[in-house]
């Protein structure tokens, strides 16, 4: 291929790159929690108080029955999460076990890598911990799923010779 | 994946023959979102996210976290959008925004690593974990594959149109630096590109 051939064939190729891509995920309830939960940021007037304390007064007249069957609801879904999480935890410790004992006879890079790792598992278990007082926070998971494949890739990266961790 | 036909811009399309009133359309969902209107902000977002989304892919080389940060982005465009004043495209802010909060968490992920530096691995190895996605063309990969400098400033360059005077102010580089990495992306590409098509 000439140099001619080969600038047009880049050139091309810049020319025919896609301007949008979708994301695999759906993005948007991240957004809309992070948004819902900025709305204190937004300067309240009077009408806007008075129906608040309205509201708020309703609320409590109905209190006895209501609030029954929201702890009930909630204590399923806080459930639901928590057992998403141990299930998580699980597989991570599982996986994370799996390749310090694949490894346990290979040279390493660094001496001090052990500390690196604890220091990655102190950050999980406080995301962990984080995630027990407010489970719905989508943010949260991200970061646990994000700290399990850097300890997991950082165990890698320390040991020679080693194939790519498949990410969560 | 690669968006085709997004079924809200489809909509707006067959429903409004030309462009001025797609942008009055967009000019309403602006004002709306301005209101605190959480649906047209979710129209506008819906518009714009196959943009942001591949800018932020493209400047990361990593999908989950080029999905973290158009997520940031739209939380951030949230609370900024009220002071938006139509002086510029809505679409231009908005890719200007994309591009500043992308660099930023490129950076903060360049530091966090740096502490580990002392394992022996560069940034230049660390990055792009999935840069073999299915959903990337052949040039993308590629891209992918770059070295973070010299990725960042082909894409902000070749395939977003900046000036090396403007990538510089935004990477804190010096313009020839902008044009040295260019140089070597170009390079490394026609490499990577021509070898591998």
């Amino acid at each position: 291929m000439t140099h001619n051939e080969e600038k047009k064939s880049l050139d091309d190729a810049l020319k025919n790159l896609p301007r949008e891509i979708e994301p695999e995920k759906d993005l948007w309830p991240g957004i809309e929690y992070a948004i819902g939960n900025n709305r204190h940021k937004r300067a309240y007037g009077l009408p806007q108080v008075a129906a608040v304390l309205l509201v708020g007064v309703f609320a409590l007249s109905q209190w006895n029955g209501w609030v029954a069957k929201t702890e009930s609801d909630s204590k399923y879904r806080d459930a639901v999460v928590e057992v998403a999480v141990i299930a998580m935890e699980q597989q991570h410790t599982a996986h994370k076990e799996a390749l310090l004992s694949r490894y346990k006879d290979q040279t390493v890079l660094a001496d001090d890598w052990h500390a690196h790792v604890d220091a990655l598992t102190a950050a999980r278990l406080a995301l962990v911990e984080a995630l027990e007082r407010d489970p719905y926070n989508p943010y949260l998971i991200s970061m646990l799923k994000r700290t399990y494949n850097q300890e997991l890739q950082l165990i890698e990266s320390v040991h020679i010779n080693t194939p790519t961790v498949s990410r969560l | 994946m690669y968006k085709k036909n997004s079924p809200v811009i489809g909509e707006i399309n067959s429903e409004n023959a030309t462009g001025s009133v797609v942008q009055e359309n967009e000019r309403k969902l602006i004002a709306a979102s301005q209101q605190r209107d959480t649906s047209a902000f979710k129209r506008l977002y819906e518009l714009h996210l196959g943009r942001v989304y591949s800018l932020c892919l493209r400047l990361s080389g990593n999908s989950a976290e080029a999905e973290d940060i158009a997520q940031e982005v739209f939380i951030e465009v949230w609370d900024a959008i009220v002071r938006f004043k139509g002086e510029s495209k809505f679409s231009t802010w908005l890719y200007q925004v994309t591009t500043n909060i992308a660099i930023s968490h490129i950076r903060k992920r360049q530091r966090w690593w740096a502490r580990f530096n002392v394992l022996g691995r560069d940034d230049e190895q660390i990055q792009n974990l999935d840069a073999g996605s299915e959903y990337l063309t052949e040039l993308d990969r590629c891209i992918a594959e770059l070295p973070e400098q010299a990725r960042l400033v082909f894409v902000l360059f070749a395939v977003e149109g900046y000036r090396h005077d403007e990538i510089g102010r935004i990477l804190d580089i010096a313009p020839g630096t902008s044009k040295a990495h260019y140089a070597r992306a170009r390079k490394m590409l026609k490499d990577k590109f021509d070898h591998d098509t």
